[in-house]
């Protein structure tokens, strides 16, 4: 046998006439605790090489180790996990279980359940739902989905609004979301269970009922009760955090806070600051509009002053308070006063604005089922059960089928179930309750066992012919709320350098005509149109060319005619419509020493 | 048109309205939600709040208790005669509650306090905010009359529908008795000739259709009666159900009477 | 309660009825269909939020606007009938 070339850690250390003992031996030392249990060791036999690996960053995962197609994990042990005489920590130091990476898997031969194993079987799954991370995991019944959706939803679920922290009215997050009525998902998994979802809930139960209704929840959109909403469904509140430091300058100068004197260069009108203390900090429980002042801060100039003419420096200060931004509101939460590391005096104001559901916030179900609030239906229109129930939420069964989300489906079910006998369903992947299970609970509590109930139309009060699906399932206010995203500008700032809009809603900026939609008003044949977006809404100028040199002239103001600075001359000088950007490329290029001249010739 | 009770109590009822159609039935329960009017706090003056919910959520809380109300007494203020605020249309509640320095506590609505003593919550015991220890909450609730439809805190019946008088023919029975085990609702027995339905079990019918579907000669039916329905309903103590049944038809009594009125102007 | 006229001919009204909803829409529209004088009678809502509902009526030559008035006190009679039946279904 040709000797093994074996790698520690991508580097060569040596060779080994017997691979297959090396590993094995290694193997074994590691599962008796001799060699560190963070160590791999996989055997490529073709290739004959040895591949070690001791190094940070590996994902490994936790498998039953199988001899002789025995596990070595047995129901005594289990029993003394359960009555907490051993700790899981003890299966790895006694070898009955072992982490492997990517790499070492390779050479193993994992069996999923029990009754699968065989002699030649190496390890033995925990629990088919082990395959999945954290987010994953919380997706109930994600082998009834197709991948993408879990994907989605998975993603989702990084998006929600919840109870983020206990502690949210004590910390000064910039940006913090909280949701008022956080409830625990009817159906969990063992991942809800074990990352402690109950004690931070990110959800809400809704009452879901899937049928078109009147054209408003077409393409994804959502028809919300109006009533539900008013009694508090999906209401959360969004917290920003402003900071002011009394920052030192070199030369001794500082900021103040305090209410800027009118005097003071771009101070504002006195009722500006009609909301500010004596110490120049908003005052807790203060309605705040955008634009409006926070914290009043005044800096030294940020150019030493020249003498002016009567011979004294007058020390003109700036004003430099800090404003709510210009498209929020809301009412100051905390108003906290201390110290910086470098010893200045900082001031945080907190502001929350309550945020009520309203067309175009975006809500998801755990599927990748997302979706914006299209109309929110009066409770009276809303469809009715016998009872008098009225769901929450009405989604488009047009979302169901190409999108493959039965698990969306089964956890309404499984919802409907939970609601009715006051417990939670165990949703957790390929061991969560059976759907005959379900269906059978349906039964039990009087409803068909389809899901679906007989409805009355709201608002002619007739009997709608065919039943609707209807069931209970966990709902996330995902945090893009319309609010913080609307955003309108007819004329407004231009960036400094290129004259062109700026970029940014915080900004006040304009949105890109980018080069597709420049292609659409070209296949129009949109000429004017065109231009008018890229020239006279953008960066248009006029500037003035001598026709001799090719040059861009002046106009002198004091003798009242044009005038070109690099020839001399004085006539022969037109104007020529250009774009701002454009005058910008002369100027670069004559940066370079090179001369752009512009050939004129008389228009058609 | 007929009227068959069979459940009445002061805030539930459930009773059998036949020969009517469904636009008046539709009506009459659109009415007793939306168009009643009732009495909810709509603002709060905050003057002292150290619990852990903000103003905002306290302020909504209030706003859902309902209020005994009575319907001649009071007005929404729009349609008031007075100016600015008179006994009629403006009540005042106070909340003005501390959990002392051992010890938190649950405040309730029956911690209210009403300047108008027949306005009054009508739940003792709905939990308002809990308060831990040393923290305070004193504010007043100016409580309003208002309309369903404008906000849910005005809503004066809650849970109101209704289900067409479900038809169960039987014809041709062969006593298999698939439909007996299919129904949710145990509704139907395996009587001596042919499956039976009786009179009472007849009205807890769902109207699913599931027995039409699972006979396989077609001999059970299911239809619906259009013009019978079986209301349920429930008030949530702002009145008694009576009172909100006769102040439903009353208020669309008013409406179609005010529209006679300017149409014979017209 | 407000009414406007859209239009009115000899055997057609158009009425806006502002500040109403399906309630008394929904009802008055049912009972004028059970008016034998009555050819067409549906209502309107352009949007459930920012509009008022628009009644269209067309008679048998009829003047459209007795006609609505007598549905408006056939449903005021349909009202009393519940109230009588109702209280006497009490005792």
């Amino acid at each position: 046998m040709t000797e093994a070339k074996v790698f520690l850690n991508g580097a060569l250390i040596g060779t080994h006439n017997n691979p297959a003992e090396l590993v094995e031996k290694i193997r074994e030392q590691r599962r008796l605790g001799v060699l560190s249990h963070q160590i791999n060791v996989t055997l490529y036999e073709d290739l004959h090489e040895v591949i070690l690996s001791s190094d940070m960053g590996r994902a490994r995962r936790p498998l039953v180790i199988v001899e002789d197609g025995k596990p070595l994990v047995t129901e005594e042990h289990l029993e003394q996990l359960r009555k907490g005489e051993m700790v899981y920590n003890d299966f790895v130091t006694q070898g009955y279980v072992e982490y492997l990476d990517a790499e070492e898997e390779e050479n193993a031969f994992v069996a999923l359940y029990n009754s699968d194993l065989t002699p030649k079987h190496t390890h033995l799954e925990f629990d088919p739902s082990m395959m999945l991370g954290i987010c994953t995991g919380m997706v109930p019944y994600p082998e009834h989905n197709a991948s993408p959706r879990n994907t989605m939803g998975a993603a989702m679920i990084k998006q929600c609004i919840g109870v983020s922290t206990s502690n949210l009215k004590l910390r000064p997050d910039t940006r913090a979301h909280v949701l008022h009525y956080p409830q625990r998902a009817l159906t969990k998994t063992q991942t809800c269970e074990s990352i402690h979802f109950d004690e931070r809930p990110a959800g809400q139960n809704f009452v879901v009922a899937v049928m078109s209704y009147e054209g408003h929840n077409i393409e994804d959109a959502l028809v919300f009760n109006k009533g539900s909403i008013e009694r508090g469904l999906g209401r959360s509140h969004f917290l920003r955090t402003f900071e002011g430091e009394e920052r030192r300058y070199p030369g001794g100068q500082e900021d103040k806070f305090e209410i800027p004197d009118s005097e003071y260069r771009g101070a504002r009108s006195s009722d500006a600051y009609a909301n500010l203390d004596v110490d120049g900090l908003v005052n807790p429980e203060t309605n705040v509009g955008p634009n409006a002042v926070l914290i009043g801060k005044t800096s030294p100039p940020r150019f030493l002053e020249e003498q002016t003419d009567l011979g004294i420096t007058v020390e003109q200060r700036r004003e430099s308070a800090i404003t709510m931004r210009s498209n929020e509101k809301g009412v100051v939460d905390t108003v906290i006063l201390t110290e910086s590391i470098n010893g200045t005096r900082l001031a945080k104001v907190k502001v929350r604005d309550q945020r009520i559901p309203e067309i175009g916030d975006k809500f998801a179900s755990r599927h990748g089922q997302k979706g914006v609030i299209g109309l929110m239906v009066p409770y009276q229109d809303m469809p009715f059960t016998e009872s008098g129930m009225v769901p929450d939420l009405v989604i488009n069964p047009h979302a169901i089928p190409s999108r493959m989300t039965v698990a969306h489906v089964l956890e309404m079910i499984g919802g409907k179930v939970g609601s009715s006998e006051g417990r939670r369903i165990d949703a957790t992947a390929f061991s969560g309750e059976m759907e005959d299970d379900l269906r059978k609970g349906l039964k039990k509590h009087g409803f068909s066992h389809t899901g679906k109930e007989v409805f009355t139309d709201g608002v002619t009060g007739k009997m709608i012919p065919a039943d609707i699906f209807v069931g209970v399932i966990l709902y996330q206010k995902l945090h893009h709320m319309v609010a913080s995203k609307i955003h309108a500008r007819s004329r407004g700032p231009v960036q400094v350098l290129t004259r062109q809009p700026t970029e940014g809603r915080a900004r006040e900026g304009g949105l890109r005509f980018g080069e597709m939609e420049r292609d659409v008003l070209i296949g129009h044949g949109a000429a004017m149109t065109l231009k008018e977006r890229l020239l006279d809404e953008s960066d248009r100028v006029v500037e003035l060319v001598c026709a001799h040199c090719g040059m861009v002239a002046t106009f002198d103001r004091r003798r009242n005619m044009r005038y070109c600075s690099n020839c001399g001359a004085d006539t022969d000088i037109h104007p020529v419509e250009m774009s701002y950007a454009f005058k910008l490329l002369l100027d670069e290029i004559k940066s370079l020493g090179v001369a752009p001249r512009l050939r004129l010739d008389d228009a058609v | 048109m007929e009227i068959d009770v069979l459940e009445l109590s002061d805030r539930s009822a459930k009773f059998i309205l036949s020969n009517t159609t469904a636009a008046f039935a539709n009506g009459l329960r659109r009415a007793m939600l939306a168009d009643v009017p009732t009495l909810a706090i709509d603002d709060v003056n905050v003057y002292n709040n150290t619990s852990v919910l903000y103003d905002e959520q306290l302020a909504l809380r209030l706003g859902l208790i309902p209020l005994v109300t009575s319907f001649d007494d009071f007005v929404p203020q729009d349609e008031c005669t007075c100016e600015d605020g008179c006994p009629a249309c403006v009540i005042s509640l106070t909340l003005s509650v501390e959990a002392t320095a051992d010890e938190g506590r649950m405040v309730y609505s029956g911690d209210i306090v009403s300047s108008d003593p027949k306005v009054q919550p009508a739940e003792m015991n709905i939990p308002i905010i809990e308060l831990k220890v040393n923290q305070k909450v004193v504010l007043e609730g100016v409580a309003h009359m208002g309309y369903g439809r404008d906000h849910a805190k005005w809503q004066a019946g809650v849970a109101c529908g209704y289900k067409n008088l479900p038809i169960i023919t039987i014809d041709g029975c062969d006593r298999c008795g698939a439909c007996v085990n299919v129904c949710p609702r145990n509704i139907l027995c395996l009587g001596d000739k042919f499956v039976e339905v009786s009179d009472e079990s007849r009205l807890n019918c769902s109207l699913c259709g599931l027995c039409q579907d699972a006979c396989e000669i077609d001999a059970i039916s299911v239809t619906e009666n259009e013009s019978s329905f079986i209301f349920t309903m429930e008030s949530d103590g702002s009145y008694t159900v009576n009172e909100l049944i006769i102040n439903a038809v009353n208020t669309i009594k008013r409406k179609a009477s005010s529209m006679g009125d300017i149409l014979s102007t017209l | 309660m407000e009414l406007k006229i859209i239009s009115k001919e000899d055997d057609e009204i158009q009425l806006e009825i502002k500040g109403e909803s399906h309630t008394l829409l929904n009802m008055l529209k049912s009972v004028l269909l059970d008016d034998e004088r009555v050819e067409i009678a549906t209502y309107d809502m352009k949007h459930v939020t920012i509009s008022d509902p628009v009644i269209l009526v067309k008679t048998d030559g009829t003047d459209p606007i007795i006609i609505v008035r007598d549905a408006a006190s056939k449903l005021i009679a349909q009202c009393d009938e519940f109230l009588t039946v109702f209280n006497r279904s009490l005792k």
